[in-house]
């Protein structure tokens, strides 16, 4: 071929120039089209015609006109200054059709990543890297339990009608979008929204089971208990705590106890409860191999439920407020992402009025209130997620021993299509118990996933909690709210109440397995029958409370009971500070306002800093003086001790102390356990915040302070000092909003459709439980007068596109704890409304 | 002159065809009207850069560069103004490249269709 060319001396022929042109042409008009590595195609991408450009806002949104097709009669959707909708339809199909309608146009993407990634269907539309966390969500099970709720929800003529009518309203959206106007997302990731289904909206009622009741310490515990033995556990992990005040008074009195009905006898509350049956032996799990970082995936969804996921509400009765009416005050803590998990609105249709927020993909309002009630949610935080040790028979796992015999393993084979590859194909085992999450050998997503073990879940149990969304939403008293919460069975929720007609509740509810005292707590042996969950608590027993004498209820994601409630519901309970600064500041309250409570929510005194520092500063200085060379303190160490000692124990934003007790507290935590549990805080149950500081107010002697690693023998005094100089190191002056700023992350990892700088107060043990990025993702107020009011605020905005005005303006306020008025507006034509959408049917 | 029609040429076209318009017309446009492939090529590259700048500038100064700012901290640019430079280049080079390969394709076969036409009407 070479000695062709250069033998050739004749002119290049006239077509190749034109022809090789055109061909570069549509060689670059190709790559215009489709995604270049991680770039998204530049020609589609960036032309200002449909490209982002098309995603920029530009001016204030008109008035408009539509013809959406399934509408019975007219609905009128009405939006104020802050892009909150009113939606007025004429009938409860209507309603649920428009919610669908609206919320997709504020949040198409960020509705169907979710219901993708509860899915486990996010390599389908973003390729390998997110292979193994759809294998996992399959391998949990997830997207069979949606669709078990789906049949459910099928059976329900209300429930199907909200959910269909509300995926006809997505999809009468969907339908009018040209590829220009697809949120800006799904340019930048290159896919198109596909058509949403019913089951859509039950995989993300699934996933909100999964981060509110799909976690737990099983595991690790177990290993804890493996190396550390039993002494060591009972001590540093106790079963009760006995000192915090329970969610329902203590005292209270329950009238269905019927010692024969129990499982086990309540008078001594051992730490490892023997089965019924043979004495239960800690099994040692596979221990999975240390997982290395996880590699972040382009939508970095978490790969387990965050265990600070909390919140608090409170109510409080007319005896104890201003005007006489009850308040009731809930913040929900989350993960704080752009757009925000939370949507506000109105749905106003006969038999309907209720004012909330919604969960974006989900008909209905989840917290709120209508014209009779209001109701906020905290997350009960039962153990209802175990783990059971499984015995195969042999290599081929098709069959495993349970009661001394041999049944066979279900296999289910998932195939999980993926961009740009070939689809791959996952055996999921099941046992009687559940599923088989993680084989041998392979590793794990979330911490708590022994390999080889079966999960038992209660989001695995059909269940329709839409139902009970619905009825809670229509609900005008005390009874019909008990009644509507029939349906919600998990995640379990502390939902705090109140009505017009002055009463205040409390509910401590869900479906509750029966279980033996400290069943689940660590792994268990899946062959013994005697381990298996047998039944359900009545719900007739399930711990609630009325209007109590003392005017107060509130909720804090704390034990639910004291120690006389006949069930054992588990053991994940906070009982922290939040809970205990909470019932102080509650007790205290005498005519409190709206205000006064919503300041409540914005509390940041720190409990746990109140309690330790004076401790620790003593032990720093308690030598002073004396030739020791370690408490030679220069001119700057003595003015951060004289810093310290004068701090309130508040986590303002502006406060250096906050900043240097937080770091200081770490490296002590650190520095007294990490010899014993290593590097690898995976493997095993660090011992709680409270207990370290007990033994540091108790034992300052203990042997636990000798780090095991040297030959010298280190003393809690040398590592108070240590970790004291550690901090000032750390900390270098930064105020706690510069230390510890609040991250409000996209969805999709983006940062730049992120607020990565946000500077606010509260900390992890106060009532404003501010953490990196996780913290109060609504807080509300609601004032039962003649007709209920409300103010409340989420970090973020109501539309998801990146390109408007909306997407984060509530952030500054939320940040400097303001709040926003929720106006119940009675009808279309209020003066507030700034613009509309008429929807006809066809 | 051409420019000046491929300007309006994509940006009446860009609302109604996707978004290589600017290659198809310049495609069109350099075979059969300009003369030269360094006209060809300069032609369609002005034109639709200026129109597709034009767009993205009313549009960014509509949106008080919320957008394009955030767009360009993705890409690391230095701010909005770069997105728009970008957005010009970007469709500068369809347009250019669709504008020159139009005129060699032109250059090629015109002699061709008009001996062809001529030839006919001789017979």
């Amino acid at each position: 071929l070479l000695k062709l060319i250069s033998m050739e001396d004749k002119p290049i022929p006239a077509w190749i120039k034109p022809f090789s042109l055109t061909g570069l042409l549509f060689l670059l008009l190709h790559f215009g089209n489709g995604s270049i590595g991680k770039l998204p195609a530049p020609g589609s991408f960036w032309n200002p015609f449909s490209g982002f450009w098309r995603n920029a806002e530009t001016g204030p949104s008109k008035s408009q006109e539509l013809r959406i097709p399934g509408l019975y009669e007219a609905v009128s959707v009405v939006y104020d200054k802050r892009g909150v909708p009113r939606i007025f339809a004429q009938n409860a199909h209507d309603l649920f059709l428009a919610q669908g309608y609206v919320v997709a146009r504020d949040r198409l993407w960020q509705m169907e990543i979710q219901a993708m990634s509860s899915a486990g269907r996010l390599s389908e539309i973003l390729g390998p890297s997110l292979l193994e966390h759809d294998r996992n969500q399959r391998r949990m099970a997830i997207p069979q339990g949606a669709e078990r709720d789906l049949e459910l929800i099928k059976q329900d003529v209300e429930s199907w009608r909200a959910a269909s009518a509300y995926a006809d309203g997505v999809n009468a959206y969907i339908k009018t979008l040209s590829p220009g106007q697809y949120p800006v997302e799904y340019k930048l990731l290159g896919y198109a929204p596909q058509t949403w289904t019913p089951l859509n909206s039950a995989l993300l009622i699934k996933n909100m089971q999964w981060m509110l009741s799909g976690g737990g310490d099983d595991l690790t515990l177990t290993n804890t208990l493996a190396k550390f033995g039993v002494e060591f556990v009972r001590k540093f992990y106790p079963a009760r705590e006995p000192n915090i005040e329970p969610i329902i008074p203590a005292g209270t009195t329950w009238d269905f106890l019927e010692p024969k009905s129990l499982p086990t006898k309540l008078d001594s509350i051992p730490l490892i409860q023997p089965s019924p049956g043979q004495p239960f032996l800690p099994p040692l799990p596979n221990v999975p191999q240390a997982p290395t970082p996880v590699p972040v995936p382009v939508p970095a969804l978490e790969s387990r439920p965050n265990p600070g996921n909390g919140s608090n509400n409170f109510v409080i009765s007319g005896t104890r407020s201003m005007n006489g009416s009850p308040l009731l005050a809930n913040d929900p803590h989350l993960n704080l992402s752009l757009p925000s998990i939370w949507y506000e609105a109105q749905l106003s249709a006969p038999g309907i009025s209720v004012y909330g927020v919604t969960l974006p993909g989900s008909p209905g309002v989840l917290i709120g209130f209508n014209q009779k009630i209001a109701w906020g949610l905290t997350n009960g935080q039962d153990d209802v997620y175990d783990w059971y040790k499984i015995q195969f028979r042999d290599s081929t796992l098709s069959e495993y021993k349970q009661a001394d015999q041999w049944k066979p393993i279900q296999k289910d084979v998932q195939s999980i299509r993926i961009r740009g590859s070939a689809t791959i194909f996952d055996t999921v085992l099941f046992t009687h118990h559940g599923p088989i999450v993680l084989k041998s050998q392979e590793r794990p997503l979330n911490r708590n996933t022994p390999a080889m073990h079966a999960l038992k879940w209660l989001a695995l149990e059909p269940s329709n909690e839409l139902h009970a969304i619905l009825q809670i939403m229509k609900a005008s008293d005390y009874q019909q709210f008990s009644s509507a919460l029939k349906n919600f069975h998990c995640p379990s929720q502390n939902f705090a109440f109140a009505s017009v007609n002055g009463d205040i509740g409390m509910f401590h509810h869900g479906l509750f397995p029966r279980k033996w005292t400290g069943q689940g707590r660590f792994v268990m042996d899946g062959s013994e029958s005697g381990n298996d969950w047998s039944g359900w608590v009545p719900q007739t027993e399930l711990p609630e409370a009325k209007n109590p004498e003392q005017g107060w209820l509130f909720s804090a994601n704390n034990k639910p009971t004291d120690t006389t409630y006949p069930h054992y519901l588990g053991n994940h309970f906070i009982n922290g500070e939040r809970a205990q600064r909470l019932s102080q500041l509650l007790a205290e309250a005498d005519s409190l306002t709206p205000a006064q409570a919503f300041n409540i929510l914005l509390d940041d005194y720190d409990l746990h800093a109140a309690e330790i520092l004076p401790s620790l500063l003593n032990i720093l200085t308690q030598n002073r003086g004396s030739k020791n060379q370690l408490n030679v303190f220069s001119p700057s160490d003595s003015a951060i001790i004289a810093l310290l000692g004068k701090w309130d124990f508040r986590h303002h934003s502006d406060q250096i102390a906050a900043s240097l007790f937080d770091s200081w507290w770490k490296q002590l935590y650190r520095g007294i356990w990490q010899d014993e549990f290593g590097d690898d805080d995976l493997r095993y149950q660090w011992p709680s915040q409270e207990r370290t500081r007990q033994l540091i107010q108790e034992e300052p002697d203990s042997d636990w302070y000798n780090d095991i690693t040297t030959t010298l023998k280190e003393t809690l005094y040398f590592l108070v000092i240590r970790s004291f100089r550690e901090a000032c190191a750390h900390v270098q002056g930064k105020t706690w909003s510069q230390y510890r700023p609040v991250q409000i992350r996209h969805l999709a990892q983006i940062d730049a459709f992120s607020q990565l700088q946000v500077a606010t107060g509260g900390c992890a043990t106060c009532i404003n439980a501010m953490k990196e990025s996780h913290g109060p993702a609504w807080r509300m107020v609601v004032t039962l007068d003649q007709q209920p009011h409300g103010i409340g605020i989420y970090p973020g905005g109501q539309s998801g596109n990146p390109g408007s005005r909306h997407y984060d303006d509530f952030i500054a306020d939320w940040a400097a704890g303001r709040a926003y008025d929720l106006k119940f507006m009675p009808n279309p034509g209020d003066p507030s409304a700034v613009y509309s959408l008429q929807l006809l049917g066809k | 002159m051409s420019a000046l029609i491929l300007f309006f040429a994509t940006l009446i076209g860009g609302w109604l065809f996707p978004w290589w318009w600017p290659a198809l017309i310049g495609y069109i446009v350099g075979f059969w009207i300009l003369k030269g492939p360094a006209r060809a090529f300069m032609a369609g590259f002005i034109g639709t850069a200026l129109s597709w700048a034009a767009l993205a500038t009313y549009t960014d100064w509509q949106n008080q560069h919320l957008l394009a700012n955030r767009i360009a901290s993705i890409f690391h640019l230095p701010g909005f103004l770069a997105t728009i430079v970008l957005t010009a280049l970007i469709g500068g080079l369809y347009g250019g490249l669709g504008a020159w390969s139009g005129f060699a394709m032109g250059a090629y076969l015109r002699p061709k269709v008009k001996s062809w036409f001529s030839s006919k009407s001789e017979i």
